[in-house]
């Protein structure tokens, strides 16, 4: 079986080059931080589309947590966490004040206040046909939302349960508990559809 | 094996898949599997554009600093420089003729210029009522069933619009199989694929018009209703055209003097009298009464009329940064204003137009100025919200406001919030007074009598959104909690806003519509739904007997509307 395309780890790279590339972004390499979006545009935009589920708004949110991470680069601290951590911050705040400001929602029309999939073709190498992606988003949205968060950081960004719970300010058992709960609901509801096929 | 135990070893088991890049590891069940493997970045419209954005923004960043950086050099060895002249002139002429000189450090000059400069101060804001702490969502009693049955089941029901007269309910579907084909939304579907239906709840009356239709009316393109009952669609030769009832079999009757080659009607007023269209042979405004149109320059979907559709006010987006609102006189078809402004923020989505408070005022929700009201009169007059209406210290690009319309000299009322502040203000026009609300965000009713407001409550240690309503008016009283609304737009508030409904989310069976009656929120009726999913939009008939809802595509794909009977 030949390996899929798609590979994550949980920290591209290794920490002290994504520290050495924030640094570097900070400092006189324009390039660095064109490195740091190649390694983490996937995880920021999958955590971003889990949460929110609609295509557009997952790039209009993508491109503001880049764009606030450079204009913020310069108070990157490696001394006080990873740039990993700092980057889903600055992405988790950006979808919690996306939701909290109730603004931008009423510039989607009604119909796009709950998503519409993309109607993009589905790429060859994508692992998940796109009815079950569906389906799988459908049931993430589900979700309550505190479940819903750690679902997106947890196979959305990639990130592991000891960072989730720094993020959230959660204890690591909690999160580990909470995680397992919601993909039981997950399995409960889309296997119990299938089946009801 | 207790629940905790299987926790840690799942969580034991999904970290080293995710460590090792497995994610197609045997030993995961079919979920977690699906979700490792569900990548959806190929989807993004912006990875490429965005990256070579941010490299243009790196560029330029680095420079500034590097140019900062220089001028903190050259300030650093002009600051040396006159601490070493210092120090010599002390020790030649001494400290009296050095202090008289004028060489001393400026110590007391440099508090001089702080002092002397404009004094902020906070401004006077109206002390808020004593409100009711923001609390848990309430738990509300069981509606007992039978649930109510679908009405239709269809791949995809969307779009759903009541006539004026609240008669008949007009609904957009696509079959299963479309709907599996390309899961897509209206606006990337090509309107051949949908068809529309109309049905009188009172009458059991029903129609359907596919896109290839004997009358060859592009109904699945473009329709409206106008206020007596009849229909606006276009025609085969793409000009609007009205039908006297949607289920008629009598002919369209064709618009006099509509312009050719309609690619898209972008607007609509209020009274279906004035159409902003766009083509192949530009942009026009045509006048249904007139029965003329007129050719303008720009025009755009983010563009609204004023309330008595005297003017046309349109938000052009020349980039992601540089905006202006223009307003064209719809008598004339004439250009009478128009207002430059900047919104750094604006990125890629796309900026509402104009909102009008009355015939001559509106709103331009957010700039990087903030808000701005505007009046017409000799050009445009704007002023910011923040700093001339509310007297806050500074306007900003996280405040944006909203606001209702009025009619005539009636006073009026402008809501703003600062996204980034959490922070929520209420404007009266009929004094000039403001308040602070407790809420982070706040929206007015169509009507402009109600301020819903939204608050976050942390429940369990997550953040819990809940709707609130008061009157807008300055003795409004407390706000009320909607029981069981979370964000205010899944609600749906009745026109007129004498009801609100809200649904609960499903079980995995059935779901829970509640309608209760404002000013109290007492519970007016409910309703038990059978429905896998979310319900979502609540669609009020304008003659509030009918509450029209659609669940959330279930997981197998099918979509499911209700007609709700209100007593």
């Amino acid at each position: 079986m030949t390996e899929p395309a798609l590979t994550y780890s949980p920290e591209p790279g290794s920490l002290a080059e994504d520290d050495r590339l924030a640094l570097a972004a900070a400092g006189d390499d324009p390039r660095a931080f064109a490195a740091l979006y190649d390694r983490y545009f996937s995880r920021v935009y999958n955590y971003i589309r889990f949460r929110c589920t609609n295509a557009d708004l997952s790039d209009d949110l993508t491109a503001q947590v880049f764009e606030r991470a450079l204009e913020k680069i310069l108070t990157f601290d490696a001394d006080r966490g990873s740039f990993g951590g700092w980057l889903f911050g600055i992405a988790r705040n950006t979808v919690n004040a996306h939701w909290r400001s109730g603004f931008w929602r009423l510039w989607l029309p009604e119909e796009r206040l709950h998503s519409y999939p993309s109607g993009d073709p589905t790429p060859e190498e994508n692992l998940v046909s796109q009815e079950s992606r569906n389906a799988l988003l459908e049931a993430v949205r589900r979700l309550g939302e505190r479940e819903r968060e750690l679902v997106s950081l947890k196979f959305g960004a990639r990130l592991t349960n000891r960072r989730i719970a720094e993020v959230c300010g959660m204890s690591e058992s909690n999160v580990g508990v909470t995680l397992f709960r919601a993909v039981q609901k997950l399995r409960v509801r889309l296997e119990g559809s299938n089946k009801g096929k | 094996m207790d629940e905790r135990e299987q926790s840690k070893r799942y969580n034991q088991e999904l970290e080293r898949a995710i460590r090792e890049g497995k994610q197609r590891d045997s030993k995961m069940d079919p979920i977690t599997r699906a979700l490792l493997q569900t990548d959806f970045s190929s989807e993004s419209r912006v990875r490429d554009p965005l990256k070579e954005s941010l490299i243009r923004k790196s560029a330029q960043q680095i420079a500034e600093q590097n140019r900062r950086r220089r001028l903190g050099m050259g300030l650093k060895w002009i600051f040396r420089a006159a601490v070493v002249v210092g120090v010599i002139a002390l020790a030649v002429l001494g400290f009296d003729r050095v202090y008289r000189l004028g060489l001393a450090p400026q110590a007391t000059q440099t508090v001089g210029v702080v002092s002397t400069g404009p004094v902020l101060e906070t401004p006077p804001v109206a002390a808020t009522e004593a409100q009711a702490e923001p609390t848990a969502t309430p738990q509300t009693t069981s509606i007992p069933g039978p649930a109510v049955a679908p009405i239709v089941t269809a791949g995809q029901v969307v779009e759903l619009q009541w006539s004026l007269d609240g008669q008949w309910l007009g609904f957009k579907t696509r079959t299963q199989e479309q709907a599996d084909q390309a899961p897509a939304g209206p606006g990337t579907v090509s309107p051949e694929e949908w068809t529309v239906n109309f049905l009188n709840p009172r009458t059991g009356e029903s129609c359907q018009y596919a896109m290839e239709n004997p009358q060859g009316l592009k109904i699945g393109e473009w329709y409206t209703w106008r206020a007596d009952g009849s229909l606006l669609t276009l025609d085969q030769n793409r000009r609007a055209a009205a039908l006297s009832s949607p289920c008629t079999t009598d002919p369209a009757v064709p618009f006099r003097g509509f312009p050719e080659f309609i690619d898209s009607i972008l607007l609509v007023d209020s009274q279906r009298n004035l159409f902003l269209t766009s083509g192949q042979s530009g942009c026009y405004l045509y006048d249904a009464r007139q029965g003329r149109s007129y050719r303008l320059e720009h025009c755009t979907q983010d563009a609204s009329f004023s309330p008595d559709s005297r003017y046309l006010g349109q938000t052009l987006a020349f980039d992601q940064v540089s905006y202006a609102t223009e307003i064209v006189d719809t008598t004339s078809g004439e250009v009478t204003g128009r207002l430059d402004w900047t919104f750094s923020e604006g990125g890629l989505g796309s900026l509402p137009g104009p909102q009008w408070i009355g015939p001559e005022r509106f709103l331009i929700v957010r700039t990087d100025q903030g808000p701005l009201l505007v009046t017409l009169g000799e050009g445009l007059v704007a002023q910011k919200v923040a700093d001339e209406l509310l007297g806050l210290p500074g306007s900003s690009a996280n405040q944006a406001a909203a606001a209702a319309q009025a009619t005539g000299n009636d006073p009026y009322h402008i809501g703003m919030w600062d996204i980034e502040q959490g922070r929520s203000w209420l404007y009266h026009s009929e004094d000039g007074s403001s308040e602070e609300l407790d809420a982070p965000g706040v929206r007015l009713s169509q009507d402009g009598r109600w301020a819903i407001l939204e608050r976050l409550v942390q429940v369990e240690g997550y953040e819990q959104a809940q709707t609130w309503v008061r009157l807008v008016d300055p003795l409004g009283g407390e706000p009320r909690q909607v029981p069981g609304a979370t964000y205010s737009a899944y609600a749906g508030w009745a026109p007129g806003m004498e009801r609100v409904a809200v649904a609960s989310e499903s079980n995995g069976q059935t779901a829970e519509v509640r309608v209760y009656a404002l000013p109290d929120l007492d519970l007016a009726q409910g309703w038990l739904v059978e429905t896998a999913t979310s319900l979502f939009p609540l669609v009020w008939s304008p003659d509030l007997a009918y509450l029209a809802v659609t669940n959330q595509t279930s997981p197998e794909g099918a979509q499911i509307l209700f007609l709700l009977a209100f007593q």
